[in-house]
């Protein structure tokens, strides 16, 4: 049994330590299905479309009765279900003309199914952040630690600034991180 | 890139979204004002940022995750 495998079984655990096993599963499987939709980005807003995918495994996961067969059976399922929720958004839009017919149609990508964590990057990137200061920081890091459940309005308020401000910080910061990063040969 | 497009995307860059009729999530305002190949360095983006995410939170989650945790 994959490693994915086992993280979406532990999700189907009743309470919260199904909710702790279902993270760790998405925490698993959210870049080859974030990859899987790079061919509908002039189409569809990726991120929407992942957490609606999500929530639809959810479901899958808290349903006894439904058995995913085969290896990483429940990262394909997910590839499938992020597909559909693509095409949906696409029809609701009326964007299929910015889609290519054989991602209409076609089945779903290859993706590596468990790319390997850089814990080199990862450390780069928290000695990059760390380097911030000022306004340029503060707005990132909101962002970062709060932004999952803050609207950008809502987080600029808290932080004194205009959006628009708000943002400007952001694209700053990202920017010397980039930099940073670039430095280092991250 | 011209700073309007940069915000506009940057807008575009966070794992909160608004919730519609049929609680699905919904597409920021400046989403919809991109053009086609704007979009897909709003998919790059949102990839990158993610990644900041994941090295910053202390179980490696990024924030799409724990905007679903929040929903479940």
């Amino acid at each position: 049994m994959t490693p994915i495998d086992r993280a979406f079984g532990s999700a189907r655990t009743p309470g919260p330590s199904g909710a702790e096993g279902f993270a760790l599963w998405m925490s698993l499987v959210e870049r080859p299905l974030r990859a899987s939709l790079r061919r509908f980005a002039r189409a569809v807003d990726a991120e929407s479309v992942l957490q609606e995918a999500f929530l639809r495994m959810w479901l899958v996961a808290q349903d006894a009765s439904r058995v995913l067969e085969g290896e990483d059976a429940s990262l394909r399922f997910a590839l499938r279900v992020a597909r559909i929720v693509a095409l949906e958004e696409i029809r609701r839009a009326h964007h299929e003309h910015l889609v290519a017919l054989e991602d209409l149609q076609g089945n779903e990508p290859s993706v590596d199914p468990a790319p390997v964590e850089d814990a080199g990057l990862l450390r780069a990137i928290r000695d990059c952040i760390g380097r911030l200061a000022g306004k340029p920081r503060e707005a990132l890091m909101a962002r970062l630690r709060l932004g999952h459940g803050s609207s950008d309005r809502d987080l600029a308020a808290t932080l004194g600034m205009a959006v628009n401000t708000f943002l400007q910080n952001i694209v700053r910061a990202r920017k010397s991180v980039a930099l940073c990063l670039e430095r280092k040969g991250a | 890139m011209n700073d309007d497009l940069e915000l506009m995307l940057e807008a575009t860059a966070g794992a909160w979204r608004e919730r519609g009729a049929d609680l699905r999530p919904v597409p920021p305002p400046a989403w919809w004002d991109l053009p086609p190949d704007a979009r897909e360095a709003a998919f790059d983006l949102q990839t990158r940022a993610r990644e900041l995410e994941r090295a910053l939170d202390p179980r490696g989650f990024s924030g799409t995750i724990r905007a679903v945790l929040a929903r479940l």
